[in-house]
């Protein structure tokens, strides 16, 4: 099958996510199903209008038969039914596949959903605990205490040695993502913020420091996909899937030839090759942003600007809700934990006009992207109407 | 009470003979039996798609491609090392690697500086790679 065909054939149409809360105690399975009825609910449907299911595997509470967790709590007749693991990117990753899947006729209308229970699980040292509940070892990064903000460290040492950015060019995203999230009375992070701050930030893994990575926090969130068709008589104008991409490579930092590898580059390709659009014509970008340094170097890979500048393309403005590009209008992983999710209901919601306080007005092309691993597999998904 | 013994690699008949030539002092990589390149250590197969070899003694001699200095350690075995770096090491034949850089402080690491490889015993021949300035 031609992979062009389904340009303007799928469509996204209903989105949802779990209420962020302090108090409440949820599960990932019930953070899965509260964001899967709200995104049932935007589409008008029942879950027994829904025959594919495509979860990612939460690290809160990790289960073998996660998507089938889901299955059973929401009775959906599943023709399509599995749960993938590309960690960051996969989110993006189910939601291109699970495209295939219905244009392939497997199935007609697939539950997308990601969630995750790390905010409430993880306790004390929050890198500490995450590593004890991680249910596999890794024989050359554990000896040394290579951590997952070290290994985005990593790819920062080497973007200011090959390009010369600097801290402060760091500090730019967070603050950027900041402005965004200062607007939206429910964020979890919506202290004001300076590039100062952010510099004097506890060192976590150097050159990353406390406020270049993001919060550990619950979250959920879920997608409804469709056909073009389908959606048309659904509850909410449809937004189609113009081009969706992946690129993979290496998933160990001493194997990538360079830092960070490929994936992002080859992603964006491309998902905009199949839409027939170039970067320049995305009104909204929602990118991967769980270290500020993973989402500088994403708008670079992903044709935004040169490499070298996504520094200064945070600092200069550009990505505020009234600039060139914005960049993660509800504030990011940054401000939400790493709910990787996120960067599509938020795509979509900017498409339908229902951003809210934060919508970027007229907007026509979206680009959704989500990264796993640290940079080691990428999905880019061009969405419009 | 905490486990505070640091993790060890776990050799499988694939990679005991890189271990094992780490628990001995030598940097021991698969080197490809038709184009010759050496292969990292992950890499079970050559990128020319051909999965022949031979394991080949490296000299241990690299340069820092990349660092970090962990602040936050990813269990309590490694508070005492706080700050410690780690760094992706190009080797002289090709591959890079992944090891502690010792024998200088984290402050004076720099992307392009000479290193060798110095080893570490941690259980029956099992070694560990580590990095220090090239004198």
């Amino acid at each position: 099958m031609n992979e062009a065909a389904m340009h303007r054939k799928i469509a996204f149409a209903g989105v949802g996510e779990a209420k962020p809360s302090k108090t409440a105690v949820r599960s990932a399975l019930d953070l899965a199903v509260e964001a899967a009825l709200a995104a049932l609910a935007d589409a008008g449907l029942t879950t027994r209008d829904v025959d594919g299911v495509l979860t990612a595997s939460p690290a809160g509470d990790p289960h073998f038969m996660f998507s089938t967790l889901v299955v059973e709590a929401l009775g959906i007749p599943a023709r399509v039914n599995t749960t993938l693991q590309s960690a960051g990117a996969s989110p993006c990753i189910a939601l291109l596949y699970g495209a295939r899947a219905i244009m392939s006729g497997a199935c007609h209308t697939v539950l997308v959903c990601e969630s995750d229970s790390r905010g409430a699980r993880f306790k004390g040292d929050k890198i500490q605990a995450m590593r004890a509940a991680r249910p596999w070892t890794d024989d050359y990064e554990d000896p040394v205490g290579l951590t997952v903000p070290g290994k985005y460290a990593l790819i920062a040492q080497r973007h200011m040695h090959r390009f010369g950015t600097r801290p402060e060019d760091l500090a730019a995203v967070a603050v950027a993502a900041r402005r965004h999230a200062q607007r939206l009375p429910n964020a979890p992070r919506r202290d004001p913020l300076s590039v100062e701050a952010v510099l004097e930030s506890p060192l976590v893994a150097a050159p990353l420091r406390a406020l270049d990575c993001c919060p550990v926090l619950d979250w959920g969130g879920a997608v409804i996909v469709t056909t073009a068709e389908r959606a048309r008589d659904m509850r909410k104008s449809p937004v189609l899937l113009l081009g969706a991409g992946e690129g993979h490579g290496p998933y160990h930092p001493h194997e990538m030839p360079e830092l960070p590898g490929s994936a992002t580059r080859a992603s964006g390709e491309a998902a905009f090759a199949m839409a027939g659009v170039r970067s320049q014509d995305i009104d909204v970008a929602e990118v991967f942003d769980a270290f500020t340094i993973a989402a500088l170097v994403a708008m670079e890979e992903l044709g935004f600007c040169e490499p070298g500048q996504g520094g200064s393309l945070f600092a200069s403005g550009a990505t505020a809700l009234d600039g060139t590009i914005p960049v993660n209008t509800t504030g990011g992983m940054l401000t939400w934990g790493n709910a990787h999710i996120m960067v599509v209901p938020e795509a979509v919601r900017q498409l339908r006009g229902e951003a809210g306080i934060n919508q970027v007005p007229n907007v026509e092309l979206a680009l959704a992207h989500g990264i796993g691993g640290p940079m080691a597999a990428s999905c880019a998904l061009v969405l419009g109407k | 009470m905490a486990d505070v013994t640091k993790p060890i690699p776990s050799p499988t008949d694939a990679t005991q003979p890189f271990w094992q030539g780490c628990s001995s002092g030598v940097l021991r990589l698969r080197r490809c039996s038709h184009c010759d390149r050496f292969r990292g250590p992950s890499r079970i197969v050559c990128e020319c798609g051909q999965p022949d070899f031979v394991w080949t003694d490296a000299s241990g001699r690299g340069n820092v491609f990349s660092y970090t200095v962990l602040h936050r350690a990813p269990d309590p075995a490694f508070r005492a090392d706080l700050p410690y770096v780690v760094a992706v090491v190009a080797l002289e034949e090709g591959p890079h690697l992944l090891g502690n850089l010792i024998e200088c402080a984290p402050d004076s690491v720099s992307i392009g500086m000479r290193v060798r490889a110095v080893f570490e015993t941690v259980a029956a021949d099992i070694g560990v790679a580590k990095f220090a300035p090239l004198a």
